[in-house]
Order: structure tokens, then sequence, then C-alpha cells
């Protein structure tokens, strides 16, 4: 035959006193610590998320530089509104047709491919930081050429680098925008006009 | 009945607690350097150019990825403690203007106290009126602590490359 089991409030009065006041302590104690986190919460990144975000910068630099999928490789690192811009123009290009041809692809069909020196776009001394929308990052770009040399003196070389606004989607850790700098402004303070 | 559900009820509340205390990663055996550690580290070094080619001229920014008695040895000279670290920042910036540090093949272990690593570094600069160079290169030597702000360089040492 089954007893009656205690209401909770009934277990609790069954404890010696000293007891109830350390366990009503510890319940305090334990709904404290959250609001004392919630109150000092800031964006927080896990190493994963860092991880991640170096690969998504590390696949950017393959996808441009070999115009693979005729260039939506590289749109599609971005989210769908997605846009890549620079320091030195006005021109902004927005969306998944527009990456693509920012990749050489797209309409262009990556005649680059054939026509322009390889960039080598090599990325070094990524920087991430956690931010309401996802994260940011800094970063630094090289095109190496031969010996230095790839075209002209402003795309040669130490070319300034990129700053970047990422967020996490269903699909990963996608671009919402990147802007080439050049010097001498700088990766992570430059300020687009508009 | 109270004994044995006391002993339950405080148990189960104190792996409650215990559950929620912050990993205190400083106490784990020096083989242990977690992910986020690593993670942190790669950061630490990516940092270092930025303030060192990109920060303001006061140099702080660049000291204070150091410890306060922190060291870095370069070919020629070594600076220990925040107002000399920084003085060294203010003056590479001002005689090496428009130089950039590349840091690559980052090599972290754990080592007694912190970590240690290896870093590759080639500094290269944009003439305006010719291509970029190759003004040097070689290798950092370094040793990390965790403080409570962060990890931070305890020593850095700079090795050129030389020709033979």
């Amino acid at each position: 035959m089954l007893e009656a089991q205690p209401a909770p409030e009934g277990l609790f009065l069954m404890l010696h006193v000293k007891t109830r006041a350390l366990v009503v302590t510890l319940a305090f104690l334990r709904m404290a610590a959250p609001a004392q986190a919630q109150e000092s919460a800031k964006p927080t990144l896990t190493p994963a998320d860092y991880i991640e975000i170096q690969q998504l910068v590390a696949r950017y630099a393959h996808a441009i530089d070999t115009c693979s999928n005729n260039g939506y490789d590289y749109a599609d690192l971005y989210v769908p509104d997605g846009q890549y811009s620079n320091s030195r123009s006005k021109t902004k290009w927005i969306g998944r047709e527009r990456l693509a041809e920012a990749a050489g692809g797209g309409k262009n069909g990556c005649k680059k491919l054939q026509t322009e020196n390889a960039r080598s776009h090599t990325i070094t001394n990524l920087v991430i930081d956690p931010a309401p929308e996802g994260a940011t990052g800094k970063s630094y770009l090289v095109y190496p050429g031969v010996r230095g040399q790839h075209s002209d003196a402003d795309h040669s070389g130490h070319v300034g680098g990129y700053q970047d606004v990422y967020v996490k989607t269903p699909a990963g850790w996608r671009f919402k925008s990147r802007i080439h700098v050049f010097p001498p402004d700088i990766p992570g303070s430059y300020k687009p006009a508009d | 009945v109270g004994g044995w559900l006391e002993c339950v009820i405080l148990c189960a509340f104190t792996v409650s607690l215990a559950a929620q205390t912050p990993d205190v990663s400083a106490s784990r055996p020096f083989s242990a350097l977690s992910a986020a550690d690593r993670v942190e580290l790669q950061q630490l070094i990516a940092r270092y150019s930025h303030a060192l080619d990109h920060a303001p001229p006061d140099g702080l920014a660049f000291a204070e990825l150091f410890t306060g008695d922190g060291t870095l040895v370069t070919a020629t000279e070594t600076f220990t403690g925040h107002p000399a670290l920084a003085a060294y920042a203010s003056r590479y910036r001002a005689a090496n203007g428009g130089a950039r540090n590349l840091s690559t093949n980052v090599l972290i272990e754990a080592v007694p106290g912190g970590a240690s690593g290896k870093v590759y570094v080639v500094a290269v600069r944009s003439d305006p009126a010719g291509p970029g160079s190759i003004i040097a290169g070689g290798h950092f030597e370094d040793r990390y602590v965790r403080t409570a702000q962060g990890w931070r360089f305890l020593r850095r040492q700079f090795f050129a490359s030389r020709l033979r």
C-alpha cells in the first residue's frame, strides 16, 4: 500500500531549524549568483566561435583568390544582405550577386584569373572581439606579389587590412560587412563616410 | 527521516553551487591549456602587432599587453616595465612609421606557471614610390602568464633572421 508523500513544504518543516536557515541561505546565494552575472553581462564568444571566425576569414582568402564556384563561394561567406566596401571607394557590393562580382565571378565570369596578377590575400594578426550583434574583427592584409610587387604601389606589399562585422547564423558565422581599409587609415578604427 | 533528508538536500545544494563556480585555470596542472587559453593567447599575439603599429603614440596600449614587470628583448636592447615598454613602442612607431609586423606560425605550449610560445614575424613596409618591401624578419620566443586581466606577456624576445 502506498503511503501519502509529504508535500515539499512539509519536507522543509521536518528539517532542524539550523538546517532550515542554511538551506534558505544557500537558496538565496543560488538565486543571487545569476543576478550578479546578469549585471555584468557582456557579449562573449566561445573558443569554438573564435575558431569558426578564424576559419571564415581564412576561407575568404581562398575563395576570392581562386574565384571558386564563379565567385559564389565568396558571396556565401556573407549574410544575404552582407556588404563589402573599401576605404578608397564609395562603391559598396551588397547582396549575393554583387558580392560574387566583387570576387571576380558572377557576370564577370572569373576572367580575372586569366587577366590579372594573382593577389594572394595574405591575412594575419586577426583580432576578434565580441560585440552585441555578434563579433567584430580587424586584421592585416598583404599582397606579396613578386618581391613585394603586385601591381601599382597602392596594391603591392602591405595594403592595410580589414575591418569586419560578423554575425552567427544557423549556417554558421558569416560576414555582415567587410571593409578593406587602406593606409593611412587604420583597421578597427576606420569610420566610413556614411 | 530528518538526518538523511538534510544530507540529501545539503548535498544537492552543494553540487548545484559547485556547478556554477567559475573555472580557476591558474590551479590547473601546467599540461592543461584549455582551448580558451590558446585562443586568448592567439589574440594577445595578434594584438601585439596592432598595438605596436597602430595604437596611439603614447605606447600605453602596447605596454599593457605585458605584465607590470614584463620584459621585451629586441635585437639590441631590453625594456622592462610599463613605462619603458610604452617608450619603446612610441619610439618604434616614430622611427618605423608605416611598418607592419605580421605574425604567423604561432606555436603555444604549456609550461609551469603559464605558457611559452614561438612566433614568426615579418615586418613589411609599403614604399609610396615603389613596391612593398620586407624590412625585418625573425621570430619571437615568449613567456605568457595569466593575470586577473587575462593572459599577458611576461617576456618576449626577438631573434632576427641572419644570413650565414
